[in-house]
């Protein structure tokens, strides 16, 4: 059985991302992912509590509803950074794609990247990125990065994920793990 | 051709193009500011999700890669034209306003076309954008 809630050494129980995502897709919180409930958090905090809320269990584990609204507050304010971070991309997304400017930039770019090599291996770089949840990250070396496409290719070629330094694997996981003044808690799994 | 949203540095980039590239592209002052940090790259990076077929191939293959040929060929083999909309979003969102600005003056410095100075606008409107959803969130 999957446990829903830590218990600290104090007797009290710890709302976590994991209780909201089996709270929320229930038979289904193992194929989401906390990143499901962080969007939901970004979108609709209010809504989702009030689901949360309605979960007679998780609100009886946690000492009822007002301990489990300070909690829910606690949590919110805990990831709020990442969560600001969604809605910033979801925003940038609609946006973009209302606008219509992604699709612009996309039928040129094909034949646009088969001359400047550099474009298509920046972006693939990232795709070999993205979505990683803890160490592979940019290092923001811009200007080492775009030192020529050959550099670009042999670092890159050199390992992504392995020794690419182009990824700064000391960068700490995050958020909650007590870096930057993000309060202490277990890596995210986003 | 749409306006581009250029930086000082960027615009004496395009400002020192010949004539006939430069003429009619009309520019626009990108005066908004992002403070970049090692963790909001992070953060970002960390949130981006990809679907398209094509770049999850790349990111599979690219792990095991043994030499820079076989990279080199591996890059080749993805026609970013084609990659969806929404997974371009999510790269340019994790890359961020400071690698979109690296791809810009990249672009400018090597434009022989119009069709350089045509992307070097598309780039610069979504890194407006970019930045402009970034600071709504920061502010």
């Amino acid at each position: 059985m999957v446990r829903t809630l830590e218990t600290k050494g104090n007797g009290k129980s710890q709302l976590t991302l994991r209780d909201l995502r089996e709270a929320l897709y229930n038979g289904e919180a193992d194929r989401r992912e906390d990143l499901d409930v962080l969007r939901e958090m970004a979108s609709d905090k209010d809504g989702l509590l009030k689901k949360i809320e309605a979960n007679d269990a998780l609100t009886h584990r946690l000492g009822g509803k007002d301990n489990l609204k300070t909690q829910f507050e606690q949590l919110h304010m805990r990831y709020g950074e990442v969560i600001r971070n969604v809605a910033a991309l979801k925003t940038f997304q609609e946006k973009v794609e209302k606008k219509g400017i992604l699709r612009r930039m996309l039928s040129g770019l094909g034949s646009y990247a088969k001359r400047h090599p550099f474009v298509t291996a920046l972006l693939l770089a990232s795709a070999a990125s993205a979505g990683v949840a803890a160490g592979f990250y940019f290092t923001g070396n811009w200007e080492l990065l775009m030192s020529g496409v050959g550099a670009l290719r042999k670092q890159i070629a050199a390992g992504v994920g392995r020794s690419l330094p182009l990824l700064d694997p000391k960068t700490p996981p995050l958020p909650g793990s007590g870096v930057e003044g993000v309060p202490g808690g277990g890596p995210i799994n986003l | 051709m749409d306006a581009l949203y250029l930086t000082q540095a960027e615009q004496r980039l395009f400002q020192a193009l010949p004539a006939a590239l430069s003429a009619g592209g009309e520019v626009k002052d990108e005066t908004q500011q992002y403070e970049e940090t090692s963790r909001k790259r992070s953060i970002r990076f960390q949130i981006a999700r990809l679907h398209d077929p094509a770049l999850l191939r790349f990111r599979e293959k690219a792990l095991d890669t043994k030499s820079e040929d076989e990279f080199r060929a591996l890059v080749q083999s993805v026609d970013l034209g084609k990659i969806s909309e929404r997974d371009m979003g999510q790269l340019l969102f994790a890359l961020g306003p400071n690698g979109l600005s690296v791809i810009i003056s990249g672009i400018l410095k090597n434009a022989v076309k119009a069709e350089d100075i045509a992307m070097a606008a598309s780039f610069s409107e979504l890194r407006h954008e970019l930045l402009a959803s970034l600071n709504t969130v920061s502010a």
